[in-house]
């Protein structure tokens, strides 16, 4: 089967300004990856301008993400961590050093995609040996390696 | 059977987990229901039909005139506040 995360999917320690940037940056490793089109990386950002920081899922992630119709073409995501935390405004989890950007149609990629997530969200333990990682193919194979209770 | 939507801006990130994470709680406490993931935008319409909304705090502003209940979730990833916030809801409603 084909793997959920590669390589390609994952930066670490990228340096950015402000929030926007490291959205920006996030939603660009899903286009350069070939999985949204660049009208969604602008609504990612959007997103965030019209609904608020609620996309800082826990503490230190946010999800940038869009709606399907604005521009994905297959899904799939991207983790990003941070050298410098950035604030979005989100009181309850600020400040962001880790994130994962979403691609997402209504299919099973996307649907195991989901339940990774949530599977690593659960664990303390797995988010902080992703954000400490210094080594892509390490964070891929963390991705990759979660078992999902179905 | 309990109907609950979950909602969050795009309906496809946060409501997913929310839901899926509602899901193991309930099958937990050995209640039945259905859930159903919506946007913002189709949320309003399916939030009518349905028992109970789910949503992160951080939205529960956009479902203020919404007259259902709504259940706010500081962590739509935490599962543990998520089964808290159903069982208290159950028990206040007779469910369980």
């Amino acid at each position: 089967m084909q793997k959920l995360v590669s390589i390609n999917d994952v930066e670490i320690n990228v340096s950015v300004t402000d929030w926007r940037d490291a959205v920006i940056k996030s939603g660009t490793i899903l286009m350069n990856n070939g999985y949204v089109t660049g009208e969604y990386v602008n609504a990612m950002v959007q997103t965030v301008e019209n609904l608020g920081p609620y996309i800082v899922a826990a503490p230190g992630v946010a999800m940038p993400h869009a709606r399907s119709t604005n521009g994905v073409l297959k899904s799939g995501i991207s983790i990003m961590t941070l050298s410098n935390s950035v604030e979005f405004g989100n009181k309850n989890h600020d400040p962001v050093y880790l994130l994962i950007g979403l691609a997402g149609i209504n299919d099973d990629i996307h649907l195991k995609i989901m339940q990774t997530i949530a599977t690593i969200f659960e664990d303390d333990t797995m988010l902080k040996r992703i954000t400490s990682c210094q080594n892509k193919a390490a964070i891929a194979e963390i991705f990759n390696n979660v078992e999902v209770d179905e | 059977m309990l109907h609950i939507v979950t909602i969050c801006g795009c309906g496809m990130g946060s409501s997913v987990i929310l839901k899926m994470n509602a899901e193991k709680s309930l099958k937990e406490l050995g209640i039945q229901a259905k859930l159903e993931v919506s946007d913002i935008t189709t949320g309003k319409g399916a939030a009518r039909t349905a028992d109970l909304i789910l949503i992160g705090s951080e939205l529960a502003y956009l479902v203020q005139d919404i007259d259902k209940p709504v259940i706010q979730l500081i962590s739509f990833v935490n599962k543990q506040e998520i089964k808290d916030k159903l069982k208290e809801y159950c028990e206040a409603n007779g469910i369980i």
